[in-house]
């Protein structure tokens, strides 16, 4: 039996002229792991806020929505709000009270459960979660995947049949990502909560799926099992967005069916024969833009060492990522390079102007106007704007744009001064395929006309296909470092996708195309 | 093993009220030492010590302050010391002010335990008791001035770091326009996730992890019952134009030295039966 | 340059004080061509209940000098100086209110109790420093405990 039944739903947004979305036809079975995807914008939100009513937005409605096989709108408050769980993108805003156990008993303390009932739920709950030790403090100072873990579990509190999950893992490092794909997944296979689920980062997700939705423009473009629904989307736009393996399987000529785990990506490469064919043009960088001498850096007197005794040396033209885990310092050594912060021993050398894009990129907007914080007024200015393709967004309020816009605005923006090297904080950080595309490729324009860029990421694919040279930052050192085909070639964990279907079949193979270059040649 | 703290808070907040209710409504010295070094040997088992002797130097700073100040606004008193301004500096006002400024520090070495013991779990389980409402609301200010100062901070070194204000004060009031609309932004999110988990439904109750039983219920009556005898034996000083004894009442102070040596007491046989345990281990 | 400041003003400040020990204060009698008598009288306080207070008389017709200009606040002044008598008083200029005579303060007995002046018989209705005397003039200082009632100045109200 189905849990949720979409008939011919179209929503219109009161300020706006076209449908967001447009006559929709789904069935949702119970205990289903529905995965929705699709580009920024095309409708995906708005559908699973329809989904649940206290969310839904103001608009014009048409059609209907059977939840159990009632009307939504039917629902009791207390049914909607207890057996449809919503959990949305930003991990930090979703927290309502400031310590973990009370942000556990929130929902149920609204249910109007009893103080016994919300008891044995929050210990229940923490422990199945893995809180015990963090269950008394501050929600304030968790992580960002703790966050999250948190914002699921005390949706779950509240015993879901369903939970709707809207790009749930897209603020979150790797680890923390994977940890709540599992727990989606657990909860999916042992108690059988449908988990309805949005999200531009397939890797880990897609081969979980029972069923993978594609919404393009508001309307469903495709949709079938997971394995399936790779060859339907070949060369369209979203293909971009699927997990390595499946893009591969696209990319070669074969009759075997489509590949989505890196396991089943080896395994086809293993039958094909390769040349070895990998000689790679490495840009050499010369001149230094910028170096580190044994910094050490602590936040208290009597706390630990965040950096000890880093060395670090940046090339002029070069992007060079620094990666590693959360909390080993990289933040903190972006802000130390940019001054923000000074190190108790070591210095910071560089004779040129630094830029800096902090992890949230609307921090570095102040005003109200798009135009009024990019200083339109100046033809200077025009022009950046016109290359960075600002020009229809300069009447929007930044905190209106979609993410890679507002990423693309605040590169806009930290420009203007025309600096020299340029910081980037996780720049990737819940941005589509798409747009990270595109951030790509801005910072190679920058490269080319002599800037140097930093960027510090945990986005490995991201980085490989990007970056110049890469470090791993680990225990307050440089413990790693490299250009990119010698430090992921070198790494057997921490790398791409490719390189781990590649590894002992193709050598130094990064990204698809190293791989594609082997095949063909 | 912070076992002043494992008592119910309504029960130990009684305790905090009562004595700083007393110590300053009495204006007594007797009743003031008495207090003091409750609250001092208290203060040594839960805080640091460092941070003891760094508010003890804070003190002694306060009370000297009040000391000195009092003679030279209060010309009552029947000792002359000397006179300035042809106003009259008694000993009498300087012992008026050095009981002032006793008060004083001894209000605020109690209010500096209330505050190591009174967390804002128990902070907000007290009010939560009384406006239910008023609970949610502390708690959500709670979480939400932590974050607002963080995202403060990075606006203003994003815009400090890009050079798009040299001045401080345009930059301080850019960035803070900034973030209360990144706040108004979040807030939007955060009631929605309010929302979706139902608050507004009839019926919400108040999830709080404290039990009373019957060793709270024993020191509760222990504190009010001592409270009373405080109040009701007096001990009485007058301090113009001399500084006598009227009459003393030992029973009211030895039921004072209860009062505010128990969280001291209660503190160290905790300490002493986790010793003896861990012996015994 | 602060702490300069600072300096500088607490040095100012000690400067305008003038300190002296209780013999030199008490020897120093006080002068003047003019004089006038001057009583302060207590005794509604020693009817007051529960009052510890015995004698009602703490200056009776005391004769004392000052100078011309000088008001009822001076003489009360000197006569205290000459027979070594407690007061204190507030506020400065016209608006100078006498707190308490003889460690007897305003609301010792009731609320409503306080210190007034009598110039010749007259309750006058400005404050006592700025009620400049006359040679011969009769001062009495009188304790209420009724806002002037029990004193025969009964409070008309605003």
């Amino acid at each position: 039996m189905e849990i949720f039944n979409i008939k011919n739903l179209s929503f219109k947004y009161n300020k706006s002229e076209n449908y967001a979305l447009k006559n929709i036809n789904i069935k949702i079975n119970r205990g289903e792991f529905l995965l929705l995807i699709g580009s920024s914008g095309s409708g995906k939100t708005t559908l699973l806020r329809m989904l649940k009513k206290e969310l839904t937005p103001l608009g014009e409605i048409s059609g209907e929505i059977l939840f159990n096989g009632e009307n939504i709108d039917n629902l009791s408050d207390r049914d909607s709000v207890s057996k449809i769980g919503f959990i949305m993108q930003d991990p930090d805003s979703q927290i309502v009270t400031d310590k973990v156990y009370s942000e556990l008993a929130f929902g149920l303390e609204n249910l109007g459960c009893k103080r016994e009932t919300v008891c044995s739920k929050v210990a229940e709950l923490s422990s199945c979660f893995g809180f015990s030790d963090i269950i008394e403090k501050s929600t304030d100072k968790l992580s960002g995947g703790e966050k999250q873990l948190l914002n699921l579990a005390s949706v779950i509190a509240m015993n879901p049949e369903v939970i709707i999950l809207d790009e749930p893992v897209s603020m979150l490092d790797p680890i923390y990502a994977l940890k709540l794909i599992n727990m989606l997944k657990q909860l999916n296979d042992d108690f059988g909560v449908t988990v309805i689920v949005a999200e531009h980062h397939l890797q880990e997700i897609f081969k979980y799926a029972d069923r993978v939705l594609c919404i393009e423009n508001g309307g469903i473009i495709a949709e079938n099992s997971p394995r399936d629904i790779c060859a339907d989307l070949k060369d369209s736009i979203i293909e971009s967005t699927l997990p390595i393996p499946a893009r591969l399987f696209n990319r070669l000529k074969t009759e075997s069916s489509c590949t989505i785990t890196v396991k089943e990506g080896r395994e086809l490469l293993s039958s094909f024969k390769v040349s070895d064919n990998n000689s790679y043009l490495e840009l050499k960088h010369n001149d230094l833009a910028l170096s580190c001498k044994n910094i050490f850096f602590r936040y208290e007197k009597q706390g630990r060492d965040i950096l000890k005794g880093l060395n670090f040396n940046i090339k002029k033209g070069e992007i060079y990522a620094l990666m590693g885990e959360n909390g080993c310092g990289k933040s903190t050594l972006l802000n130390v390079i940019n001054g923000n912060i000074k190190p108790y021993r070591g210095k910071v050398r560089f004779n040129s102007r630094i830029a800096y894009l902090p992890q949230n990129p609307k921090y570095v907007f102040t005003k109200d106007k798009l135009s009024d914080d990019l200083n339109t007024a100046d033809n200077k200015n025009l022009e950046l704007v016109d290359k960075l393709e600002l020009n229809e967004l300069l009447d929007s309020h930044p905190y209106d744009l979609s993410g890679g816009e507002l990423q693309r605005a605040a590169m806009c923006k930290i420009l203007l001064s025309d600096p020299d090297i340029i910081l980037l904080d996780e720049p990737t950080k819940g941005l589509d395929t798409y747009a990270k595309d595109k951030l790509g490729d801005i910072l190679r324009t920058l490269t080319d006309i002599g800037k140097t860029v930093i960027l510090v990421s945990h986005d490995v694919e991201f980085c490989a296909e990007y970056s110049d040279r890469c470090g791993l930052l680990f225990n307050g050192e440089i413990t790693s470092e490299g250009s990119v085909r010698e430090f992921f070639g070198g790494n057997i964990f921490f790398t791409t996708a490719a390189s781990k279907m590649s590894k002992g079949i193709i050598e130094n193979a990064v990204t698809i195309e190293d791989i594609i270059r082997c095949i063909d040649g | 093993m912070n076992s002043f703290k494992n008592i119910h808070p309504a029960v130990s907040f009684f305790c905090f009220f009562f004595i700083i209710f007393i110590i300053i409504f009495s204006f007594n010295p007797i009743y003031l030492i008495i207090g003091y070094l409750g609250a001092f040997l208290f203060s040594l088992t839960i805080l640091d010590k460092k941070a003891v002797f760094k508010s003890l130097i804070f003190q002694l700073i306060i009370f000297a302050l009040i000391t000195v100040t009092n003679p030279l606004f209060s010309h009552n008193g029947a000792t002359i010391l000397f006179f300035i301004n042809d106003n009259r500096i008694t000993l009498e006002a300087l012992i008026y002010g050095a009981v002032l400024g006793f008060t004083v520090t001894g209000v605020i070495i109690w209010f500096k335990c209330f505050n190591m013991v009174f967390d804002s779990e128990r902070l907000i389980y007290l009010f939560g008791k009384i406006f239910p409402s008023l609970a949610l609301v502390i708690s959500m200010t709670l979480r939400f001035i932590p974050g607002f100062i963080r995202s403060f901070r990075q606006i203003n070194t994003a815009s400090k770091i890009n050079g798009s204000y040299r001045l401080g004060m345009k930059r301080f009031l850019n960035s803070f326009s900034a973030v209360i609309t990144d706040s108004m932004e979040s807030a939007i999110i955060t009631s929605d996730s309010m929302k979706a988990r139902g608050y507004g439904l009839k019926g919400r109750t108040f999830y709080h992890r404290f039990k009373f039983n019957l060793r709270d219920l024993v020191y509760l009556l222990i504190f009010i019952s001592a409270f009373i005898i405080c109040v009701l034996f007096k001990t009485e000083f007058e301090f113009y134009p001399n500084f006598t004894l009227n009459s003393i009442n030992v029973i009211g102070i030895i039921s004072f030295a209860v009062l505010s040596f128990l969280p001291f007491i209660i503190e160290l046989k905790e300490g002493v039966k986790w010793k003896y345990s861990i012996s015994k281990i | 340059m602060k702490k300069l400041i600072l300096f500088l003003s607490l040095i100012l400040l000690l400067s305008s004080c003038s300190v002296k020990s209780v013999d030199d204060y008490y020897n120093e009698k006080s002068s003047g061509k003019l004089t006038a008598v001057i009583s302060v009288n207590c005794k509604t306080a020693v009817k007051y209940k529960n009052s510890k207070r015995k004698n009602a008389d703490i200056l009776n017709s005391y004769k004392v000098n000052f100078n011309k200009g000088d008001t009822v606040f001076t003489a009360l002044k000197n006569a205290c100086k000459d027979n070594k008598i407690q007061f204190e008083y507030t506020g400065s200029g016209d608006s100078l209110y006498i707190e308490g005579i003889d460690y007897l303060y305003e609301f010792d007995c009731g609320e409503h109790s306080g210190w007034e002046y009598r110039v010749n018989g007259k309750f006058p209705s400005v404050g006592c420093n700025a009620y400049k005397l006359n040679n011969g003039d009769k001062i009495e200082w009188l304790y209420t405990c009724d806002l002037g009632a029990d004193i025969g100045n009964r409070y008309k109200g605003e």
